[in-house]
């Protein structure tokens, strides 16, 4: 930025919740993009249609209010459609525009793309990180120390536990549970398995994909990811999820 | 904080059919408020259309906000109707935040999870934030004193933390933690604040009858914005994204833009008749710089060329024009609420 000389286009990579969408607005809004008419993110859940990669390219033509335009895109969502046509973006970008890709595995992108891009890698901070991120938010200090706990160097992951009270009970709930997954007490899993098949299914998803990435990083039980990876097809599957919870923590 | 938890949740990402129920021509439209939407650029108008118990067209709507990655979501603040909102580019609205009298609001283009909505909750000042799009509803800011309300809120278009609110006593509030607290400033006004802007540590106070105030260090000193004009009410004010030293002033004696900060200003020609000159809402075209809108009473006017030649449109109805805002992506896309 510095010496007036950067790309149209950037891949943010690195695990999901580390700050690469954080990095990308902060970034817009140092380049003067105005954050109503300038900025567009596509980070839904849903994957991303060939019509919104289209789309694209329209809006980032548009001059910008402010001094450029931002695409911030989920590049994990991308069909092949939509990656066909956003490579056409990335080969004649609109000038004022800087589009960033974020994705948590660079190598998943076509190599069409990739080669237009200029990759930024992104890994976990310290704990200290965490804690500077958290600084301005004015977060207490007893949350902050929960927020770092549960964070393990994520500071996207940290910075939206400190504004979303939802979403730090849900990762906690799915923490104290996960904690109760892998603990020896038989009597203690069953009852937490029925307490869990009692939620709704977005909860109960959720609890799935947490425990998953936890034990990933852990020294969990081999056979413990299989049986992730069996509930959560059981419950894309519509089985009973009560029966899914009992066989996970069998 | 109190939580008010509703059923709705607002706005999914889902685009359905518009009403087509064209208006220009109707026989008998006098007295629709509400918020009316164009496809061309103001040359012709459709009202959008109740989803559910709200009585849009008696709706007093004070502001539109268009969500920028999402321009079909826009909210509107209503003084009679609550906070209502509309996920299909104005077409059909539907309540979002009953019982609240609703000067202002957005949705944080920072964190567009969250909502805000400013106004009054039984006579007293109040800020209401929603963490999840409308589902649940914290009272972050209620002023104990009575018959105040808050007028209007702003976000600092450079800084996620930062918010401004102005009340109709003339005080201005800031919170630098996401609007979770809010502090007064020293800046205390005795009018009614009518709008404000902010950008990094430049903010403007639009006040409805001291006018233009500038503060260049976050709200910690204020200074008066030199006008020497005829005007004595101030309605609405635009400050450009690219240079906060272009501004446009909306006053009850015309439209007025500075592109030095304030200090010198020029009047537009708008070719209103002597005694109609009441400018209540103006806006820029945020990709055709050179487009202007502006409204007066319920006619808008809008200007092609910067300014130099305006033509008008009359909408079908005696409201007056409180709000005009213009779809990010969609430059033909515009929007006018009414009071």
């Amino acid at each position: 930025m510095q010496n007036n000389s950067l790309a149209h286009a950037y891949a943010l990579a690195g695990e999901e919740n580390i700050g690469k969408t954080t990095f990308a607005l902060e970034l817009a809004s140092m380049l003067g993009a105005d954050p109503v008419f300038d900025v567009f993110v596509i980070d839904q859940d849903e994957l991303i249609t060939a019509e919104e990669a289209r789309s694209l390219q329209s809006r980032l033509a548009l001059a910008p209010a402010g001094k450029h335009k931002v695409a911030v895109i989920k590049a994990d969502l991308l069909t092949e459609e939509a990656s066909s046509s956003l490579l056409k973006t990335l080969e004649e970008p609109p000038a004022h525009s800087v589009i960033f890709l974020t994705t948590s595995n660079f190598y998943s992108l076509l190599s069409t793309i990739a080669s237009r891009v200029q990759k930024i890698m992104f890994s976990r901070g310290t704990d200290d990180d965490v804690k500077v991120a958290l600084a301005p938010t004015g977060t207490s200090q007893e949350k902050t120390e929960k927020i770092v706990k549960l964070a393990g160097g994520r500071v996207g992951f940290a910075l939206r536990l400190a504004i979303d009270d939802f979403f730090l009970e849900l990762v906690e709930n799915s923490q104290q549970n996960y904690e109760l997954l892998i603990s020896k007490s038989l009597v203690e899993r069953l009852k937490i398995a029925e307490k869990i098949a009692s939620q709704e299914t977005p909860e109960v998803r959720f609890f799935l994909n947490y425990s998953l990435k936890r034990f990933a990083d852990s020294l969990a039980p081999k056979d413990l990811g299989k049986k992730l990876y069996q509930a959560l097809s059981d419950l894309e599957s519509n089985v009973n999820i009560k029966l899914a919870m009992d066989n996970l923590f069998l | 904080m109190r939580r008010v938890k509703f059923i709705l949740t607002f706005l999914p990402i889902i685009f359905t059919a518009q009403a087509c129920d064209l208006l220009l021509g109707g026989s008998d439209s006098s007295g629709i408020q509400g918020v009316f939407f164009s496809v061309d650029s103001g040359d012709s108008w459709q009202a959008g259309k109740p989803k559910g118990e709200v009585n849009l067209s008696g709706a007093s709507v004070w502001r539109l906000f268009v969500e920028g990655s999402k321009p079909q979501n826009i909210i509107a603040a209503s003084a009679n109707q609550g906070l209502l909102g509309s996920d299909d580019h104005g077409a059909t609205w539907l309540r979002l935040l009953p019982d609240f009298t609703a000067y202002d609001a957005f949705i944080n283009p920072f964190n567009d999870r969250e909502i805000f909505a400013a106004g009054s909750k039984r006579r007293l000042a109040t800020i209401y934030k929603s963490p999840d799009r409308g589902a649940t509803w914290l009272q972050v800011y209620n002023e104990p004193t009575g018959k105040i309300s808050v007028t209007v809120l702003a976000f600092d278009r450079s800084d996620s933390e930062t918010m401004y609110a102005g009340l109709s006593t003339g005080t201005i509030l800031k919170s630098v933690d996401r609007g979770d607290t809010w502090n007064s400033l020293m800046a205390d006004f005795d009018d009614r604040v009518v709008d404000l802007a902010a950008t990094r540590n430049v903010v403007y106070s639009l006040n409805l009858q001291s006018g233009l105030h500038r503060s260049v260090d976050g709200g910690r000193t204020w200074t008066d914005v030199d006008f020497d004009e005829a005007a004595n009410s101030f309605n609405d004010l635009y400050v450009d994204p690219a240079s906060e030293q272009t501004l446009y002033l909306a006053t009850n004696e015309g439209l007025y833009r500075s592109t030095d900060s304030g200090q010198n200003w020029s009047k537009l020609p708008l070719p209103a008749s002597p005694e109609v000159t009441n400018v209540t809402a103006v806006d820029v075209n945020p990709s055709r710089k050179s487009q202007i809108f502006a409204g007066i009473k319920s006619t808008v006017y809008r200007s092609d060329d910067n300014g130099a030649n305006w033509r008008t449109i009359q909408l079908p109805t005696n409201r007056t024009i409180s709000s005009i805002v213009i779809d990010p992506f969609e430059p033909n896309r515009i929007y006018t609420g009414l009071r």
